[in-house]
């Protein structure tokens, strides 16, 4: 099985043309924010546009690397891979860096490693080695090894806090679990708990400030008269504000690269990283959006037919991991910056600025690249029925 | 199975996608237009130019009131709280902070900053000591602003932790993240210390702020007034301040009309009391407007000013502070005041004298004005053909019918009636002539209402009309009423009016404080012969009679003593005198009345008048 070799001409490229296409938009609006950006500001001294290319290049190689590396070898290993990534987890609450008052990082000097971006791929590895020869999964009992799995790091985002990645983790073992053929009514009666117990996390678990953005965006905060704190939430919830506003002030043709009042002004926080959104929107209106839109379809869509074309089933639940990793990490993003949802620190797969975001993604398009490029074995089951 | 859960999950995601481009679909077109405006409305605003209030000047062109620039001093409480400390080691510097460990347990303020743990750089090898520097000081502005240390350290002692306690108060029971910005908002608040610091003390904050860490100075529009004014000009001039409620209730609808209304408020200095308060409007001027464009990055593009703000005009007063200056000095010190005025126009040249606090000047209060009024009765009774002849009326003194008189006079004509005063001549003329015509003229003289001419509580003349209207008048009201006793209550400014019109051929005048406010000239309400023959009664009274010892002759004076009984058996009395000089050309009405005096008028107003009328003379010769 590892002497498999890999075949180039079988690589998607409809997969890899839509990846280039959102790197290739990502930069120029990069770009674009450092032209915009006023004499002194931190857009001027950091070249986010260069740095931000260096990452493609970066997450390019890392892909390669990955695409040399048949699929089947990393999920036989996938175990050992959880469990580093576990450990890389742990180590951040002692050598980690704290950033605005979480604990995420890890500084390596040239660069900072968010391990929870990695994990995401671990659990993804981990679940479908776990479940590719199973049919347990079709009963209850047989639900409580996958969420276990999916909870331990879960558990350790969350205490970081990352409230937004680690609610990432549900959505991919959900989807996971479903595609695999586990009962909906038992996914609906574990999402049912969940719901009964959210309250519980709400006043339990969550830290002042995630409360507060969930207030915020649920906009009344019951038993809030004090004045004083709704000054707060409303400073809270400028953000989210600005945002809508250079959304909507893009227009149907939008203001042209460079030229849009919110990113020229800087009015929008971290709109390099989470917020990239707001500049597409404004700057090329509902053209640009409608473009990004599709092509994140033609991108989900083709990797979609990878896991059909696929015969082995790890290599369609892998496929199907990653799909709903991106997917949803691109809804919740977008989602925020137009006042859908709650902010969370979640970047736009491909578009915002960052490292560790930029790497994952390839690295998560790479595998679904793997599994197409390699047909691999018919096992007699390509298909959980 | 696997390919149709697949369609399933692609179908999810696809729901979410479809909902989020409605979702910004609906944004960008339905929402696009109202953004945009928002966003280009920060490209521009409009700024109000703020106008300056105008000055107050006197007849002699001395400023009396005009906006200047104050100094105040405040202070925060976290920079109060502030030390800084140099190490004798090494010379680093630190600052330290009250921290606000334990708060909410209690509402008691920590203890000044304490010094920081051990100086940890090298050179000192961490066992030097630090103390505290220069900066740590702030009582070195003691002196700078005349008080002393002690009591400028308990000053902002208290400062400090009424600030703490306030900040306690309104962080305790929230949770933690916000407990802290509250905290940190209101401990760097910063709150009034001291007002009018005086220019010194203020550059000394402006220019070295980091030698008194906590205090600043600020600068504003301050309403100076002149050195040494007196207190009836003060009144006079009124008070200005921010627009308190109830003003606020009651001049609601002229600021609307203003279009002045919330925060704009609050920047402007209102006139409460006096002229300040009647001119207000005219004082205040009005707004410009400046249209300010900026860049997206904030940075202040151009600026034009659509409309220029109009300061408000200077208002020139008929009042001369030297007159007034010389009023006080005639005055003396007693209860009373003085009225001085311009016969041709009416303008009020001196209106001096403080009463109680809280009661009215006396030159504007109500009083029971005495036998000045035989002047109006007199001519009543001569333009109506009713004055009695001589050998008419008979006086006997103390027993004179109804009223009795100081002395006996026989049986006087007008003339020596008025010199004299008699109050039997008086009495039957009141009784003759009847209320009717008296109250007649009182209108026609505008003696029956006060005038408004913006000094507060001003009074006299209403009663008349009550008598007229809601009960029978009997003999002895009308006798009464003839020589000024009993209901009728007047002012100096009324009688002075009255004397006014006396003395410039029979016109009305209705007085006045600012230059060109007057009422238009009115035409005589008396025949002149009238007037001659109550004039040459008024000359009388200095000749020969009641005032001829006040040394009014030598002015060439004429005028009416008064003696008004107020309160029975106490043997005061509101002593009055009213007249005008020089009598054959009159250029100044004097209005004296000293309350419960233990003289008569012409022995006691009267050489008030005296001394008054020697001052005026010599501002009317440095005038020309």
């Amino acid at each position: 099985v590892t002497a498999e070799p890999l075949r180039l001409h079988r690589i998607d490229l409809r997969v890899a043309g839509s990846v280039a296409a959102l790197a290739i938009l990502g930069y120029v609006l990069q770009c674009s924010i450092r032209a915009a950006a006023p004499e002194g500001a931190v857009e001027r001294t950091i070249d986010f546009a260069r740095s931000q290319l260096t990452w493609y290049v970066v997450g390019t190689l890392v892909a390669f690397l990955v695409l040399m590396v048949p699929y089947r070898t990393l999920l036989d290993n996938a175990y050992v891979l959880y469990f580093l990534g576990l450990a890389l987890l742990a180590s951040v609450f002692v050598v980690g860096t704290t950033v605005n008052g979480a604990r995420r990082w890890i500084d390596l000097g040239p660069a900072m490693v968010q391990p929870s971006e990695i994990m995401k791929i671990g659990v993804v590895l981990v679940l479908a080695r776990y479940i590719r020869f199973r049919d347990d999964q079709k009963t209850l009992p047989g639900l409580a090894t996958p969420f276990l799995l999916t909870a331990i790091p879960m558990a350790l985002i969350f205490r970081q806090p990352d409230l937004g990645t680690a609610l990432l983790f549900l959505p991919v073992l959900f989807a996971v679990l479903f595609a695999s053929g586990a009962r909906p009514r038992h996914l609906l009666a574990v999402a049912a708990m969940g719901v009964v117990f959210a309250p519980v996390v709400y006043f339990v678990a969550l830290k002042d400030y995630q409360r507060e953005r969930v207030r915020t965006f649920l906009t009344f905060s019951p038993g809030e008269t004090d004045p004083e704190a709704r000054r707060m939430l409303r400073q809270e919830g400028w953000q989210t504000n600005q945002s809508r506003l250079a959304v909507a002030s893009g227009g149907l043709a939008g203001a042209g690269l460079g030229q849009g009042i919110q990113n020229r002004s800087g009015a929008v926080p971290e709109h390099q990283t989470d917020f990239i959104f707001t500049v597409l929107a404004e700057e090329t209106g509902f053209a640009g959006v409608c473009l990004m839109t599709g092509i994140y379809g033609l991108l989900f869509v083709s990797l979609a037919s990878i896991a059909r074309r696929c015969r082995d089933p790890a290599g369609k639940l892998l496929v199907t991991g990653v799909i709903t990793i991106l997917a949803f990490q691109a809804y919740v993003n977008l989602a925020m910056t137009v006042g859908l949802g709650p902010v969370k620190g979640v970047p736009l797969p491909f578009l915002s600025y960052g490292g560790s975001t930029t790497i994952t993604s390839f690295t998560a398009v790479a595998l679904a690249l793997n599994v197409g490029a390699r047909p691999g074995f018919d096992f007699g089951r390509s298909d959980f029925g | 199975l696997f390919e149709n859960r697949m369609r399933w999950i692609l179908a999810g995601f696809g729901c979410l996608g479809l909902l989020f481009l409605c979702r910004v679909f609906f944004l960008q077109t339905y929402e696009a237009g109202e953004a945009r405006r928002a966003l280009e409305g920060r490209l521009t605003a409009e700024i109000l130019l703020p106008p300056r209030r105008g000055s107050i000047v006197d007849a002699d062109g001395a400023v009396l009131a005009r906006d200047e620039v104050g100094y105040d001093l405040t202070a925060d409480p976290f920079g109060l709280g502030a030390m800084e400390w140099e190490c004798e080691g090494c010379g680093r510097v630190t600052r330290t902070y009250e921290s606000d460990a334990g708060a909410g347990a209690t509402t008691e303020a920590p203890g000044p900053a304490a010094p920081p743990s051990p100086c940890t750089s090298g050179a000192c090898g961490g066992r030097a000591r630090w103390v505290p520097t220069y900066a740590s000081d702030r009582l070195a502005l003691a002196g700078l602003l005349g008080v002393p240390e002690e009591v400028f350290a308990a000053e902002l002692d208290r400062a400090r932790l009424l600030g703490w306690e306030e900040a306690r108060k309104a962080a305790t029971g929230r949770d933690e993240r916000w407990r802290r910005q509250v905290l940190r908002d209101r401990l760097t608040r910063v709150r009034p210390l001291r007002k009018d610091v005086g220019r010194e003390a203020a550059m000394e904050v402006f220019l070295n702020p980091e030698r008194y860490p906590g205090l600043h100075a600020e600068a504003r529009a301050h309403r100076a007034r002149a050195e040494g004014l007196d207190g009836a000009t003060l009144r006079i001039l009124g008070t200005t301040g921010p627009l308190l409620k109830e003003d606020l209730d009651e001049r609601r609808e002229d600021l609307e009309r203003e279009g002045l209304s919330g925060a704009l408020l609050a920047r402007i200095v209102f006139g409460r009391s006096g002229l300040e308060r009647i001119f207000d409007r005219e004082l205040r001027g009005d707004f410009g407007l400046e249209r300010r464009e900026r860049d997206i990055y904030g940075r202040s593009k151009s600026r034009e000013v659509l409309e220029p703000a109009r300061d408000g005009p200077d208002l020139r007063l008929t009042l001369s502070t030297r007159l007034q200056a010389a009023a006080e000095a005639a005055l003396a010190g007693r209860k009373g005041g003085l009225l001085a005025m311009d016969p041709r126009t009416g303008a009020i040249l001196a209106l001096a004298g403080v009463g109680e606090d809280g009661e009215p000047l006396p030159a504007v209060a109500g009083l029971v004005p005495g036998s000045v009024v035989k002047a109006l009765t007199a001519l009543v009774a001569v333009e109506n053909g009713l004055a009695p002849a001589a050998g008419e009326v008979e006086c006997r003194g103390k027993d004179s019918k109804p009223i009795s008189c100081e002395h006996e006079h026989g049986a006087p004509g007008l003339v020596v009636a008025l010199g004299d005063s008699c109050n039997a001549y008086f009495a039957a003329t009141g009784i003759r002539v009847g209320v009717r015509p008296m109250r007649d003229f009182a209108r026609r003289l505008h003696l029956d209402e006060p005038y408004g001419i913006g000094i507060p509580l001003e009074g006299g003349g209403t009663e008349w009309s009550q008598r007229v209207y809601r009960a029978p008048w009997t003999r002895t009201d009308m006798a009464n009423l003839g020589i000024g006793q009993g209901k009728i209550v007047l002012s100096a400014l009324q009688v002075g009016s009255l004397f006014c019109a006396i003395a410039n051929g029979g016109r009305p005048v209705k007085p006045f404080l600012v230059e060109g406010r007057g009422a238009p000239a009115e035409a005589p309400a008396f025949l002149l012969e009238t007037l001659a023959e109550v004039r040459a009664g008024l000359e009388a009274t200095v000749r020969t009679g009641t005032a001829s010892e006040a040394g009014l002759g030598r002015f060439r004076a004429a005028g009416k003593t008064g003696t008004a009984e107020v309160k029975k058996g106490t043997g005061t009395w509101n002593a009055w005198f009213a007249g005008y000089a020089p009598a054959e050309d009159p250029r100044v009405v004097v209005v004296v009345v000293l309350l419960d005096s233990p003289r008569s008028g012409g022995h006691a107003a009267a050489p008030v008048v005296a001394e008054f009328l020697a001052a005026f003379e010599e501002w009317e010769r440095s005038r020309r």
